[in-house]
């Protein structure tokens, strides 16, 4: 081999490690299951897309509509706010389906717009977080990986849900449970009755040490 | 395949592509997860309008500029990041001294090189698909891959010197 061959593979072998040593730069971490929580958030997607805000707002009509003259006449309520939160519960099976880790603190603080869901991390591993409307309310949609199964949780600002909502819930097939503060609402929902029941009470005591 | 299954097989083979591309132009995790999610949400509603599926890769990161762009119109200050406060993912254990100063250098990259530089090795787009996607000829796509190199050369020298002494 000549000096100008010697030089011209030098020079490759040169570029070659240069590119090697880029695309090493490049290829940084991805987040573990990032997949997963993708599939989920496309899911919720879909389900939400289905309700145009148009609707909201008809809704809103029809409760203030609604409950004018449910002032004249005391018949069977629709529960339309429990309604309304059992739409977000579509996303349960993909959940389910999706092995989703645990959101870091600062996840949770930032996917719940720093509504202060963090007292939640007690119960169990927090797998997905996302904000969200409830009756147009400013909400947090949270699920929680308890060892009895996943809960849901809806936190509302004000109290969106009525009375009847866990009555709703039941008639659904879930099992849910309100709890109230004097500026928001906590509605919990989940598939298997145990998991609400463990923690119940340690839901009382989170919320009256607040 | 139903269209649920095909998406999510597309979501399993590109999202490591588009996370690494979003975490380059953002330099910040959460916002490249962030950017990354919503890009897969757009893609998913707008499914039915991708007539060629050889230009998916082009098509998804068409819609992660744009999600990326949305995003930085939300935070303006983003924008202006000192390279001193990015976060770089922690090393790994077989990462030596050079990768992580080229990280660094690449993170300084003028925007107008890093895009075309992260689309043909980080995406694997040819000259032509950048152009597509930056709207440029492929002549101009080969310049400013060329440009990208050497600018990371040049900046080496003057930051890493002796890096570079060692390396050569």
């Amino acid at each position: 081999m000549n000096d100008l061959a010697k030089r011209r593979a030098q020079r490759s072998q040169w570029q070659a490690d240069d590119e090697r040593q880029l695309q090493q730069a490049l290829h940084i971490e991805v987040p573990e299951q990032l997949a997963d929580r993708i599939m989920v958030k496309v899911a919720v997607s879909q389900k939400r897309s289905q309700f145009p805000a148009w609707m909201g707002i008809a809704a809103a009509l029809l409760m203030t509509v609604g409950s004018y003259f449910g002032l004249q006449y005391q018949g069977p309520g629709v529960p339309l706010t429990a309604h309304e939160a059992m739409n977000h519960l579509f996303h349960e099976k993909a959940a389910l389906q999706a092995s989703v880790i645990p959101l870091s603190g600062a996840q949770l603080s930032e996917r719940s717009d720093n509504l202060g869901a963090d007292w939640v991390k007690q119960l169990g591993s927090v797998v997905f977080a996302e904000d969200c409307r409830v009756f147009m309310r400013k909400s947090v949609h949270l699920i929680i990986a308890t060892p009895e199964g996943k809960i849901t949780l809806l936190y509302s600002f004000g109290n969106p849900l009525d009375d009847n909502a866990e009555q709703h819930f039941q008639q659904q097939g879930f099992y849910g449970r309100i709890y109230r503060t004097p500026s928001a609402q906590w509605a919990l929902i989940a598939a298997n009755p145990s998991a609400l029941k463990h923690h119940s009470r340690e839901i009382n005591q989170l919320l009256a040490s607040r | 395949m139903d269209q649920t299954a095909a998406f999510n097989a597309l979501v399993r083979a590109y999202h490591s592509d588009l996370y690494r591309y979003a975490y380059w132009l953002s330099h910040d995790a959460a916002i490249a997860e962030d950017c990354v999610q919503e890009t897969f949400v757009r893609a998913w509603r707008n499914w039915q309008q991708l007539r060629d599926q050889s230009k998916v890769k082009a098509w998804l990161l068409t819609i992660l500029r744009r999600e990326h762009a949305r995003i930085y119109q939300r935070q303006p200050q983003a924008e202006h990041l000192d390279v001193d406060e990015m976060t770089f993912p922690a090393p790994e254990p077989h990462d030596d001294t050079q990768v992580q100063q080229l990280r660094s250098l690449i993170a300084q990259l003028p925007l107008e090189y890093r895009e075309p530089l992260l689309m043909q090795l980080v995406v694997g787009l040819s000259g032509e698909q950048i152009g597509e996607v930056l709207g440029l000829e492929k002549n101009a796509v080969m310049v400013r891959l060329h440009r990208a190199r050497e600018k990371l050369k040049q900046m080496a020298n003057v930051q890493f010197p002796a890096s570079q002494q060692e390396s050569s």
